[in-house]
């Protein structure tokens, strides 16, 4: 028999229990509402970090030899060059003043803090799609980290460039601001994959032509293009004759973007360092999303339009033979007679689509410079190929890249000794 | 009679095997040697370098060393475009097994170079090499890299068999700062204390020595060197 | 009558005063970078005979075989930069990647094209000497030093650190009462007379040890001496404020 006061007590004590409860539920839902579906704080931090890999933000936001995420790495464009700010949450010159708030407008319309409008050497023109919750774990995670007190260097953009006003002109014609809305027509799956395109991988905005400008239009989108100031070539991944992806098997994708390494080829150049810094780290399932995503990517002509099939005899004889004995002589003992290679070690060379596609930029700079790709998980011990800048010369290079393009039913056209001569100066390191 | 078809069928496997080349169904050798082809045309297929003075020769250095060299070229304290650049997504535990596949290699040394100085010019080269200089504080070379000059492990390289052009440049690349080790600098230290003359005499004797009677780097521990070096525990 | 005697003669006095004043302190004391002491200037101009400088070069030294005329390296190949930028690649470990060296190696990035041309032929036949600069020149044909300087000429040229700084008395008007002319008349950024090298942006060090080398005497491959005749009357401030103004680079 429970006595009156016991009873007084109990019920005041959950009447309190209720109030109290459900105050800090309120604060909690408010807090809730700022981490996203209930997640504790630690576990948004983690996926905040899952998708700072995945937007491959320390790629721009570190110096070569710098602490990550602090900045000051000279980003050299054709209107000059900036030096990215430090995002670490110190108070002065990191974002240790910026709420989640002010986090989501930056990546969405492209407005710093305090309203200024940011130059697109930030990709918000893809970043734009991510989700606020997103963008909340990426705040959450890069407020998470130690801050540093490293100050930003100042932009040195030729006039009239240093004017960010000209950006409202530039945001008119490039710029469509709105979060990812998935497509009804696919599954989750595909769009999944095609946020993680979209969104953080922003892959178009090194895979899609560049104009004069610096902007790029929607229907090019993916159709690939000459990365500025690089000098690679980021091929089409619409066309199947150059990445496309329509008839290459789901995992060689899936190996390429995790490992760098599959059975139709490696990354090399500035994928390179995407694989490394960025989609290693990613699930087996968000990669296979993305793989799913880009293989129903339509087929557009872009700046590399399909070429006219050249076949051997219309090359001269005297390139091929010298091409032919330099092959021999260099690149079969890897690649093999046969053009087969032996991959995922030596690339096949035979209907490579690196080798192939139009742009002869890729062919011509993995002769003159070699490369490993990178040591991922997937690829702990990466076979290299070496330089020849430094052994062969114009018209070597042009022959055996010629020879390569040319044979065992490849569809590619012959190089010339000054295509191969304009690479040389080409910028290597980052 | 059945003897030789036995022994036949026995080696036959073997003849085959041997003289199978690029053109067999196989994948690639799993072998670190195989994975190294990315250094054979500056370093030549076992690290034994070329007739170019640009690539220095690594075959049988200190494993440690060699591994000191990749980090410093992945982290950019050396420069030079085509390294930095073949470098620069590969981690420290794959430079280890590079660093003691090349630090294995035992292949002949090439013809010295000719000397291309005048017999006084050698001969102080020789003098610095090893009786150093006292008045200016430097060690004789002997002292750190070995009475052969053959380096001792883990972390001083030895120093035959290398281009005149290569030694002064490396040396002066020390001088003007555009090279580092890791601190104490000790070679930075001794480049600063050396004269134009000292760096063109003593590349030029380096270059010109026969190969030693022992190209083995000396154990770790073996001796104390004169200065203390950060590559050099 | 008296009265104008007296002022004429106070004029006069003033006068020979001011005149006095300044002929033989205002002057002097303003002149004391070109003598010794105020006592030296002092008797300078009052007419006492000078010790003469000695003579600059004293003894015959190595002189450069380059002739340098206005169509030198004109008519560069389209394929001098390509091939100069594989040549360059040995340059790297002291100049740089991109002909910046972060260290105290000279920059070569946009340097004239005769400038580099003609430091690399005058260390292949070592009338500059370094040491390892003759043995890379000396590897060297003439053809390859062209690429390799049209290669660090294609380069955007390296501006000075402190861009706002005031050029110190030296480079601004030089001295010309020890026979220096301003930096600019030679190495100025508008115009320059040719082979002069673009100093902006060089490593300070550098500058100084190549101002210290021509004032010894060591450094010979000026062209008619004239480096060395300008450098013979520069204090060391003054080698240290010109190198120092011309030093650093915005480049990252």
């Amino acid at each position: 028999m429970i006595r009156k006061p016991t009873a007084l007590l109990v019920l005041l004590g959950s009447a309190l229990g209720a109030i109290f409860g459900h105050a800090a539920h309120t604060q909690q839902a408010q807090n809730n509402a700022f981490l996203g579906r209930h997640q504790s704080l630690e576990e948004t931090t983690k996926r905040g970090e899952y998708l700072a890999y995945a937007s491959d933000c320390v790629a721009c936001h570190t110096k070569h030899d710098g602490a990550a995420f602090a900045g000051g790495l000279p980003l050299v464009t054709p209107f000059g060059t900036l030096y990215s700010p430090n995002i670490t949450p110190d108070v002065q010159s990191g974002i240790g003043n910026w709420s989640a708030d002010d986090f989501y407008r930056m990546l969405h319309t492209g407005r710093s803090r305090d309203g200024k409008l940011l130059y697109p050497a930030m990709p918000f023109p893809a970043y734009t799609k991510i989700t606020r919750a997103d963008s909340d774990a990426l705040f959450a995670y890069l407020s998470s980290l130690e801050p540093l007190a490293i100050p930003n260097r100042e932009n040195e953009l030729r006039f009239p460039y240093n004017n960010r006003s000209l950006l409202i002109g530039w945001r008119a014609l490039y710029f469509r601001e709105g979060e990812f809305k998935p497509d009804p027509r696919h599954d989750a799956q595909w769009n999944r994959g095609a946020y993680l395109v979209e969104g953080p991988g922003h892959c178009a905005t090194c895979h899609t032509a560049i104009n004069a400008l610096g902007g790029s239009s929607d229907e090019k989108a993916f159709a690939g293009g000459l990365i500025p100031m690089q000098n690679w070539y980021a091929p089409s991944l619409t066309l199947n004759k150059e990445a496309g992806l329509g008839d290459w098997p789901q995992q060689d994708i899936v190996d390429l973007l995790k490992a760098g390494a599959s059975m139709r080829g490696a990354v090399y150049g500035p994928m390179a360092e995407v694989v490394h810094n960025s989609l290693q780290y990613l699930t087996d399932a968000d990669v296979r999303a993305m793989a799913v995503y880009l293989k129903t990517l339509p087929e557009r002509a872009g700046s590399g339009s399909a070429q006219t099939p050249r076949g051997a005899t219309q090359v001269s004889a005297s390139v091929l033979a010298r091409g032919s004995a330099l092959y021999k002589n260099q690149c079969s003992s890897c690649h093999r007679m046969d053009g087969q290679g032996a991959p995922p070690a030596y690339p096949p060379l035979a209907q490579n689509q690196s080798i192939e596609m139009q742009s002869s930029v890729n062919a011509i700079r993995m002769v003159l410079n070699g490369g490993y790709p990178p040591q991922t998980a997937g690829n702990p011990r990466p076979y290299g190929m070496p330089p020849f800048a430094q052994a062969l010369s114009d018209e070597d290079i042009a022959a055996v890249v010629t020879y390569i393009r040319v044979s065992w039913g490849n569809t590619g056209q012959p190089v010339s000794p000054s295509e191969v001569n304009v690479l040389r100066p080409a910028a290597l390191f980052d | 009679m059945s003897h030789r078809i036995l022994l036949a069928a026995l080696l036959t496997p073997l003849l085959i095997g041997s003289g199978a080349r690029a053109d067999t169904p196989a994948g690639a050798p799993d072998t670190i040697a195989a994975r190294v082809q990315g250094c054979a045309t500056c370093h030549g297929d076992s690290g034994q370098g070329t007739q170019d003075p640009s690539f220095p020769r690594i075959a049988g250095k200190p494993a440690g060393y060699l591994f000191n060299q990749l980090q410093n070229f992945r982290d950019g304290r050396r420069s030079y475009p085509p390294m930095n650049y073949l470098l620069q997504y590969l981690h420290d535990d794959y430079f280890t097994d590079m660093a003691a596949f090349f630090a294995s290699q035992r292949i002949p040394f090439g013809p010295p170079e000719p000397a291309s100085v005048s017999a006084n010019q050698l001969a102080d080269g020789e003098q610095l090499a090893h009786r150093g200089d006292a008045a200016h504080g430097i060690p004789p070379c002997v002292a750190c890299h070995g009475a052969q000059l053959s380096g001792i492990n883990p972390g001083i390289p030895g120093l035959i068999g290398l281009h005149s052009r290569y030694i002064s440049g490396q040396i002066e690349a020390w001088r003007a700062g555009t090279r580092h080790a890791k601190a104490p600098d000790c070679m930075s230290d001794i480049s600063h204390r050396l004269s134009d003359a000292q760096i063109t005499a003593v590349a030029a004797w380096l270059a010109s020595q026969p190969a030693p009677q022992t190209s083995t780097p000396a154990a770790q521990g073996s001796w104390k060197t004169p200065l203390a070096c950060g590559s050099q525990p | 009558m008296r009265r104008i005697g007296l002022w004429s003669t106070l004029a006069v006095l003033g006068i020979a005063f001011v005149g006095g004043f300044v002929s033989f302190i205002w002057l002097p004391r303003a002149q004391l970078d070109t003598y010794p002491s105020f006592f030296a200037a002092f008797c300078a101009a009052l007419g006492v005979p000078q010790p003469r400088q000695a003579s600059l070069v004293s003894a015959p030294s190595p002189r450069s075989d380059v002739v340098l005329t206005h169509d030198l390296l004109q008519a560069p190949q389209a394929s001098d930069v390509g091939t100069g930028a594989t040549l360059a690649l040995r340059c790297t470990p002291c100049h740089g990647p991109t002909g910046i060296s972060y260290a105290n190696s000279p920059n070569l990035a946009g340097q004239y094209a005769v400038a580099v041309y003609k430091q690399l032929r005058d260390y292949k036949t070592g009338v500059r000497t370094n040491p390892v600069m003759n043995p890379m020149a000396a590897a060297l044909s003439d053809i390859e030093m062209r690429q390799i300087a049209a290669y660090y000429a294609s380069f955007p040229k390296p501006a000075r650190a402190q861009l706002t700084a005031l050029p110190p008395p030296i480079v601004r008007w030089g001295a010309p009462m020890r026979n220096i002319a301003p930096c600019g008349s030679c190495h100025g950024g508008v115009d320059h007379t040719l082979a002069s090298p673009w100093l902006n942006g060089e490593p300070a060090a550098y500058l100084a040890a190549q101002l210290v080398s021509f004032q010894s005497g060591r450094r010979t491959n000026d062209i008619n001496g004239q480096m060395r005749a300008m450098v013979h009357n520069m204090t060391p401030a003054e080698i240290s404020a010109a190198a120092a103004y011309y030093s650093g680079t915005n480049l990252p």
